[in-house]
């Protein structure tokens, strides 16, 4: 008997109900990593971590290449919110702590995130910063300048309480403290 | 000057090999209909569409992908861009209701 072909894993943009493009940025993450699209995003993962999205801290494949400082933290940050990946929250829930940093460029975040179509994920996530770190950069920014481009399927996207920490218990039997997620210290 | 066609002009320029694009969008209509409206022409990007049988391998046409690239980072202080680019598998494309289906000769 054929054993069943396995139903391939949704995209984001499947997810999100929109139509994926042909990254030019996908192509250039690919090209300077030497891996194929179906696992670049953990790669970008890595990179991520290693840059400070240290929530995301996992053991990663050993033939993973090392971080390429040619890709910036803003093309990191848009690559993985990319709708071309199998679907993976955690990429963009990576892509948030890594963005959320003073020293992120926000008109060119802006910029990548048109030219890429993630400004609806953007957008998504510069709205849940909102509640939690109002004056937070780039996602005021983000904010004021980014328009989603059509209706998404948001629920596809990670809850608020995804993007930060909470603790359980705080002194004198206060609620929760909820803190959102920022960028850590690079790993070295 | 028209920014899609000022668009297309930095691409074609950074060219070296002959490529294939199907415009689609605001870009198309500014370009291709006389009478479609004058604010066609401030959009701020081309959209197109690629054959499939264009895009395999996946690692043909690297001159056209540089080129890409070369003409977004030329064209980045004016906001400009050219990324939206799609598999003609993915597209469905109707023409614009109000306007004349015949393609500007010119």
């Amino acid at each position: 008997m054929e054993p069943t072909a396995r139903a391939k894993t949704p995209s984001l943009a499947d997810k999100l109900g929109d139509t994926a493009h042909v990254s030019a940025l996908l192509r250039k993450v690919c090209a300077m990593s030497g891996i194929d699209e179906g696992r670049v995003g953990e790669w970008l993962l890595k990179c991520a971590v290693g840059r400070g999205a240290t929530h995301y801290e996992r053991e990663f494949s050993d033939d993973l290449p090392s971080d390429k400082p040619a890709l910036s933290d803003e093309e990191l940050g848009v690559a993985l919110c990319l709708g071309q990946h199998d679907y993976n929250p955690v990429y963009v829930r990576a892509a948030a702590q890594l963005l959320s940093s003073s020293s992120i460029n926000a008109p060119r975040l802006c910029r990548f995130a048109l030219m890429e179509r993630v400004e609806s994920v953007l957008f998504f996530i510069a709205h849940v910063a909102e509640r939690f770190a109002p004056p937070a950069e780039p996602w005021r920014y983000l904010r004021e300048h980014l328009r989603p481009r059509r209706a998404i399927a948001s629920d596809a996207l990670p809850h608020w309480s995804r993007f930060v920490s909470q603790t359980g218990v705080t002194p004198f039997g206060g609620p929760p403290a909820i803190k959102w997620l920022s960028r850590g210290q690079p790993a070295g | 000057m028209s920014n899609p066609l000022r668009i297309l002009k930095v691409l074609d320029r950074n060219l070296n090999d002959p490529a294939e694009i199907t415009l689609f969008g605001r870009a198309a209509l500014a370009l291709g209909y006389v009478q479609a409206p004058i604010h066609f022409h401030n959009t701020r990007d081309v959209d197109g569409i690629l054959p499939v049988a264009w895009l395999e391998p996946p690692n043909r046409h690297e001159d056209f992908w540089e080129a890409v690239q070369r003409t977004n980072s030329e064209l980045e202080s004016d906001g400009l861009y050219l990324t939206h680019l799609f598999r003609e598998s993915r597209t469905r494309c109707h023409p614009p209701a109000g306007l004349d289906h015949s393609p500007n000769p010119n």
